[in-house]
């Protein structure tokens, strides 16, 4: 790897990034007191839970390879069930989230005995 | 006559309770920040470097793009463009959290909220911040996990260096973190009157990383959950 380039490229694409995060925020936040029509504020609160909702999704693929779906899907289903479980009893995300990640690695490691 | 009610302040309710809550993410920023550690130290860069990038960049996929592409001696023009382009979907999260930011309470520089607004940040604050968890505590939140993957390259580094040890039962356990924590994010947000742009928005997920990059996949999923959100008609105006 060539070590010059590095910092101008790391600089560079971490201004781009910084700017990707910040311009919106600034403009959204100068325009906040003149109001937001009706339609724009429902696309703008539905973005939320819309980029969850696709994360989980995202973040399951990698889990699930078509190859070997019979031997992920019931350690997938059992941390999913786990994080549903917790969240029920407790409504803590971070405890559900433990409990989710604890499962999968604790029916990963039963199926390998 | 009526009693004037004084709310206590709970003593965690700023920097501090923003890092606590911060906790799943550093469990799930960690063990990515370690590959990239590795993967950097793989591609010859120091861990020194590879801090550098994690410090400035702050974008996990992007990041190991930039790593990848470097080494495989694309041009820097090419390396930038891919490292935007990747991140493109972060152009909705500042705009998506300014109108759950509580009025009242201390407000801070955007350029400092900006900063941190990465996927898993965005998605706990979202879900999360209300009337007792202001900006303060969205910045304990950042803290918590850029520094988590801060720490995680750095280890990851030194751990090349030691010849990359591995513990694959733990690693097994973090990699789910990131899933478990979406969807105990997810939970709370999911009422049936706003079921359809998350269902929306994980159908296109679904379809679209199979033909997309996951990065392309969620900023079309994003897109089309606001769209069907804007396009329904609301609750009071039902016939």
């Amino acid at each position: 790897m060539n070590d010059d380039m590095l910092l101008p490229v790391v600089l560079l694409g971490g201004l781009a990034t910084y700017l990707i995060r910040y311009l919106p925020l600034a403009v959204c936040d100068r325009l906040k007191g003149r109001g937001v029509a009706p339609r724009l504020h429902r696309f703008l609160m539905a973005l939320g839970p819309s980029a969850i909702a696709a994360l989980l999704v995202l973040s399951l693929v990698d889990f699930l390879p078509m190859a070997r779906l019979g031997q992920s899907t019931p350690k997938v289903a059992a941390a999913l069930l786990a994080v549903f479980v917790l969240h029920r009893l407790t409504a803590n995300p971070a405890l559900a989230t433990l409990a989710g990640a604890v499962t999968y690695g604790l029916t990963g490691w039963i199926g390998s005995l | 006559m009526p009693r004037m009610v004084t709310i206590p302040s709970r003593p965690l309710s700023g920097f501090g309770r923003g890092l606590a809550d911060s906790a799943s993410l550093m469990l799930g920023y960690f063990p990515i920040a370690l590959s990239f550690g590795l993967l950097a130290a793989a591609n010859g860069l120091t861990p020194v470097q590879a801090l550098l990038v994690s410090a400035v960049v702050y974008a996990g996929a992007s990041q190991f793009a930039l790593v990848s592409l470097l080494a495989a001696a694309a041009s820097p023009w090419s390396v930038i463009g891919a490292v935007a382009a990747m991140n493109l979907r972060h152009l909705f999260y500042g705009p998506a959290l300014l109108p759950r930011l509580p009025q009242q309470g201390r407000k801070l520089p955007r350029p400092l909220i900006a900063f941190g607004l990465t996927d898993e940040v965005f998605a706990l604050a979202f879900a999360r911040l209300g009337p007792d968890k202001g900006e303060v505590w969205l910045l304990g939140v950042q803290a918590g996990a850029y520094g988590a993957w801060l720490a995680g390259t750095v280890c990851g580094g030194l751990l090349a260096d030691l010849g990359g040890t591995r513990w694959p039962e733990v690693q097994a356990a973090l990699s789910f973190v990131l899933p478990a924590l979406f969807l105990a994010l997810l939970l709370p947000l999911l009422r049936r009157d706003t079921l359809a742009p998350p269902l929306a928005a994980a159908g296109v997920a679904l379809l679209a990383a199979a033909v997309l990059p996951g990065h392309v996949a969620l900023l079309l999923a994003m897109v089309v959950g606001g769209t069907v959100a804007a396009l329904q008609q609301p609750e009071d105006q039902h016939e």
